[in-house]
């Protein structure tokens, strides 16, 4: 490993850290027993797509994938710990009434720890909300307002590549001061996922 | 290799690709989201309404009230005005443009409901309606500019510079004046959104409009005392905007100074020739007066115009020929004649039409179907309608028409819809001209 992998991994362990420590005993004695590697272990690992580093591609629902569409990931283990961490970027198509939609861009950084069942959490920037300008009852012009979005879930991840992602604890801060009440309102922000790492 | 740190360059560039995705469009004049309780806010709106309008600024002051008190912007009016509304409202109830037992008070409550915003020109100053709705968001910013028009049209003499001698008359003349507010309030709008004036066609969102102001207007039960509201806005700010594609701000201020004094004029977007409007109604004002004989002696008479016309035929479930006939009504009066016990009412409509197939197609649709008294003469219908049906019986068949009396003060004072906020001093403005919804 580099050292400056070496440097960034360290700080990812810290943050990492921070984030174990709000699991509850139980459901860590969970994670481990499930996350046991297999026997041949290191045989298994060379081929198990939960444990390399790789591309996955993934459609979703939620503001850290565009409202609906896809989000490219690359995961990048580090450290010691089942750890993974995976910078995102998601396009999607925002629906907003009266109007065809927007594109609506999304990016973050994710963190999996686990093997196949893992404990995964994000942090993105994207659209939160849509706003829309009507003349007379007629939508005229429509846009998106931008904001941070963070979610804490389960990702199932087979060998094959197969993912599974759902992210039922979500808050998205909107950061736009065209937001009602000065721009800074908070919303509740689940989401889901399903696609495949591709290696 | 591409080191993680790399990588997480390329993610936070991503990022800020994202954020660079907010729209920042250059407005061409400068206003923006404040809170219009704030002077400073008040002088970006009065800024923004000169920029608009190609004139200079000018000061007035704002005052915000509660909708509890808006009673108070007019004073109470006399036991005449409150007889005489009576009166016309029951006579225009025999064409179904009023209900019969309508009052002054409950008209006024009615306008009072449109009422967002007005400007006093006796006072200088823009009152503000507070409904409880957010005072520092596009819609109060957008409607402030509105007001700051009116103050500027007070300022070149815009207003007050037609005299109405009609209710037709009248709302032509004022559907200008609140279409070039309007037609501002919507730029100002536009810009705060930092949506292009030309990224989108205007025609639809004009027709969108006047559809469901018809829609409106045939909904209510006082369609003619709500005219300013259902008419003024929707069918004034298309011939402004008009002008001004046509010659820019100069274009725009001159047509409203010289407006069509027909409503009909209005609903075909066309300012079309006063003089020839006018010849039309001295005119028909020359054969306005049946002699109905005693008990019933004149009250007052009036022009009604084409929204009138179109409301009475939709009414009757004659929607398509409301349109075609009002678009070819070159004018129209309205008689109302009393009797000696100051309850029964006649009403006489006399309508005149480009030509004789228009009048043919108006009198086959209203024949029989309430008790008037309905007659065609080439390209005129005459429509005589009396809350007491047995006077009609004994009326004649055609009655002689005769010149309108001069104007008596009863007259004056009792033009079918002057009950309500609207004054020759007031210009007020309902609130819904554009709306910004988040979701």
């Amino acid at each position: 490993m580099r050292r400056s992998e070496h440097r960034f991994t360290t700080a990812m362990s810290a943050g990492l850290a921070a984030l174990t420590a709000t699991m509850s005993a139980p459901l860590r004695a969970a994670a481990q027993e499930s996350n046991d590697p297999p026997r041949h272990a290191s045989a298994v690992e060379a081929r198990a797509s939960y444990d390399t580093s790789g591309l996955a591609l993934l459609g979703g629902l939620g503001t850290q994938y565009g409202s609906a569409g896809f989000t490219a990931e690359y995961y990048l283990p580090i450290g010691p710990w089942p750890l993974h961490v995976a910078p995102f970027a998601s396009l999607g198509r925002w629906v907003i009434a009266g109007t065809n939609g927007a594109f609506a861009p999304a990016g973050g950084v994710a963190l999996a720890f686990g093997h196949r069942h893992r404990i995964y959490a994000d942090v993105s920037f994207g659209p939160m909300r849509s706003q829309t300008l009507q003349l007379h009852g007629t939508v005229v012009d429509a846009r998106l307002l931008y904001g941070l979005e963070t979610g804490i879930g389960w990702e199932y991840m087979a060998a094959s590549g197969f993912t599974l992602r759902i992210l039922p604890l979500g808050l998205a801060v909107g950061l736009d001061p065209r937001l009602p009440a000065g721009g800074h309102t908070a919303y509740y922000a689940p989401a889901a996922a399903i696609g495949w790492k591709l290696w | 290799m591409v080191s993680l740190t790399d990588r997480a360059s390329w993610a936070l560039a991503l990022f800020l690709t994202s954020a660079l995705t907010i729209g920042c469009r250059k407005a061409t004049c400068d206003v923006e989201q404040c809170d219009i309780r704030e002077a400073t806010c008040q002088a970006v709106a009065a800024h923004a309404a000169a920029c608009f309008r190609g004139d200079s600024s000018v000061s007035t002051p704002v005052t915000v009230i509660p909708r509890s008190t808006t009673g108070e912007m007019s004073t109470p009016p006399t036991n005449a005005q409150v007889e005489a509304y009576v009166l016309n409202a029951k006579a225009l109830s025999l064409y179904l443009l009023a209900k019969a037992d309508v009052t002054l008070q409950q008209t006024s409550a009615l306008q009072y409901q449109q009422v967002g915003a007005y400007y006093s020109s006796s006072t200088k100053a823009i009152t503000i309606i507070d409904d409880g709705y957010p005072l520092d968001g596009y819609w109060a910013v957008a409607m402030l500019v509105h007001e700051n028009v009116h103050a500027l049209q007070d300022r070149d003499g815009t207003l007050g510079k037609t005299s109405p001698k009609t209710f037709d008359e009248g709302i032509a003349v004022s559907a200008l004046i609140e279409g070039e507010a309007a037609f501002i309030e919507d730029r100002a709008t536009l810009a705060m959104f930092g949506t292009r004036e030309d990224s989108f066609a205007w025609n639809p969102i004009f027709d969108h409009w006047q559809s469901a102001q018809r829609s409106r207007a045939f909904a209510s039960e006082v369609p003619l005392a709500l005219e300013y509201s259902h008419v003024s806005y929707a069918f004034g700010e298309p011939i402004v905007r008009d002008a001004y594609l046509q010659g820019g701000e100069a274009r725009e201020r001159s047509t409203v100074q010289t407006p069509p004094l027909t409503t009909r004029r209005l609903l075909q977007r066309s300012l079309g020739d006063p003089k020839a409007d006018g010849d039309v109604r001295a005119a028909l004002e020359a054969t306005a007066v049946p002699d109905l004989g005693a008990p019933y002696s004149f009250y007052s008479s009036d022009a009604l115009g084409a929204w009138a016309l179109e409301q009475f035929l939709g009414r009757l479930d004659q929607v398509d020929l409301g349109r075609t006939a009002a678009a070819a009504l070159a004018g129209d009066t309205y008689v109302v004649h009393i009797d000696d016990t100051r309850t029964n009412v006649v009403g006489t409509w006399h309508l005149r039409f480009d030509d004789a197939a228009t009048a043919a197609a108006v009198l086959a649709a209203v024949s029989g179907r309430l008790p008037w008294r309905v007659w065609q003469t080439g390209a005129d219908v005459v429509l005589v309608g009396a809350s007491n049906g047995t006077f009609l019986e004994r009326l004649p068949n055609q009655p002689p028409l005769g010149p309108l009396p001069a104007a008596s003060p009863a007259a004056a004072a009792t033009t079918t819809a002057s009950a309500g906020p609207r004054d020759a001093r007031t210009v007020v403005c309902a609130p819904d001209q554009a709306a910004v919804t988040n979701r």
